[in-house]
């Protein structure tokens, strides 16, 4: 990925010794199990972080399930700012199992121990609790799963979707065409399928993205058709940025590509963006936090977003939610409770979550969504 | 149909989010009523502020919201989210 050639998250060799022996102390302050801190689940040697950018100080980082406000901490979960003279920092991580898919296999039955060797063949394997569904490999693919580029790690499928037919109108008055549709595709988000504008047309998307283990040919789904190019900070300074969508489709075969969302049914239309309101409940199926809701907190909103590596896009018209999403939800289609597409979500902080709007995806990309607006 | 509100917003969006930590600017409500809300990355108390950085209370009438929004960023896994 780009991020590893930023230079201020790089450390010198000099840093990185350094910085070793505040982390092996971190490692005793932080994890030990006698006086075990809150949420804290790992520890790292890295650079502080400022307003989302890596300044290049050395760090230890205390990755942490999540963030919680000071106030409702112990004094003895507090992370301290600094570890001897070494600063450190606050990484969310999430629940670092999630990762992968991983199998549990349980040590009773029916409160009896299972003995070690009995363990592979006597119990049935369960899924682990929290363990991500949707990060398998699935035909047809539904809303919801995993997928990615190639050279990505993985994003959420929002839903499939078909070039506007005939009769179809975008703009002030919009109206769907009617006829026989050429190509279906998956949707998605630029930055999911076309890795942030440097993928080429014709590029395998995988379905489990890669971080999901899915692998060319196995898991080919589709191939890149077209994406809505971003501008980014750098180069191009942020006032002169225009984006609406972080958008982008990759063509796959109508067998292969189910428009229904897991958990959420169907979609029975999209709603311009004029009529999506403040305060109205949504809905949206994903590849890493699975079923969320939340409430929409802004409209017409103009959000500097990070890309990873210091750069910033500044995206207008944008609909910001109450937190709902985690990273791997890129993709993931914003729904009304009845299955209204309303957004496409792309990005995230730990108490928000931002989406473009639908109309605007439909329009820019020209693909239709669903066979009414409501 | 743009609202007057909206056309507020688009005449000073770029000020807005020129202000230390503003990372969004936007339309939402507060008590009610339709309200111009600024995202910002955390708080920081006003007296902290020189004046020409202090996010105003109103504009042209219409009230200002400040929200907590972290640090936006997109959502893939591995990007270490800092908000």
């Amino acid at each position: 990925m780009a991020e590893a050639a930023h230079p201020k998250m790089e450390l010198t060799p000099a840093d990185a010794a350094a910085l070793e022996d505040a982390r092996a102390h971190a490692v005793e302050e932080l994890l030990t199990p006698e006086a075990p801190h809150s949420n804290v689940v790992g520890v790292a040697a890295g650079v502080k972080w400022r307003n989302g950018e890596p300044t290049g100080d050395p760090a230890v980082l205390a990755l942490v399930t999540h963030k919680v406000d000071k106030a409702e901490l112990g004094e003895g979960d507090l992370v301290p700012t600094k570890i001897g003279s070494t600063r450190t920092d606050v990484l969310e991580i999430g629940f670092p199992m999630i990762e992968r898919a991983q199998m549990q296999v349980p040590t009773t039955v029916n409160g009896t121990a299972v003995r070690e060797e009995e363990q592979q063949t006597v119990v049935p394997q369960v899924p682990l609790f929290g363990a991500e569904a949707l990060a398998r490999r699935a035909r047809p693919a539904e809303g919801g799963y995993s997928v990615g580029h190639f050279k990505i790690t993985a994003g959420t499928i929002a839903t499939c979707v078909y070039d506007l037919l005939p009769g179809a109108a975008t703009g002030s008055r919009p109206k769907p065409g009617v006829g026989m549709p050429q190509r279906f595709y998956v949707l998605s988000n630029n930055h999911v399928l076309a890795n942030v504008n440097a993928a080429m047309v014709g590029d395998p998307i995988l379905q489990p993205g890669p971080f999901d283990g899915g692998t060319f040919p196995a898991d080919l789904i589709a191939r890149l058709s077209r994406f809505i190019p971003i501008t980014l900070e750098p180069p191009t300074p942020r006032i002169l940025h225009r984006n609406l969508v972080d958008a982008a489709v990759a063509e796959g075969q109508f067998h292969d590509l189910d428009r229904e969302i897991y958990w959420g049914g169907y979609v029975r239309g999209w709603r311009r963006r004029a009529n999506v309101a403040v305060g109205s409940i949504v809905q949206k199926t994903g590849r890493t936090t699975n079923f969320t809701t939340g409430r929409i907190t802004a409209i017409n909103a103009t959000v500097d977003v990070g890309f990873g590596g210091g750069r910033i896009g500044r995206f207008q018209d944008q609909i910001i939610t109450t937190n709902m999403s985690a990273g791997g939800d890129s993709g993931s289609l914003i729904t009304t409770p009845d299955e209204v597409a309303v957004g496409l979500l792309f990005a995230g902080s730990s108490v928000a979550t931002i989406a473009n709007q639908i109309e605007n995806v439909r329009s820019l990309l020209r693909v239709e969504v669903a066979e009414q607006i409501l | 149909m743009p609202t007057e509100i909206d056309d507020v917003l688009e005449r000073h969006a770029t000020e807005l989010l020129a202000l230390p930590n503003v990372v969004s600017v936007g339309i939402g409500e507060h008590a009610g009523q339709p309200a111009i809300v600024v995202g910002v990355t955390q708080r920081v108390p006003s007296e902290e502020l020189e004046p020409g950085e202090r996010i105003p209370d109103t504009i042209e009438g219409h009230e200002v919201d400040v929200q907590e929004l972290g640090t936006p960023a997109i959502e893939l896994p591995e990007e270490g989210r800092n908000g």
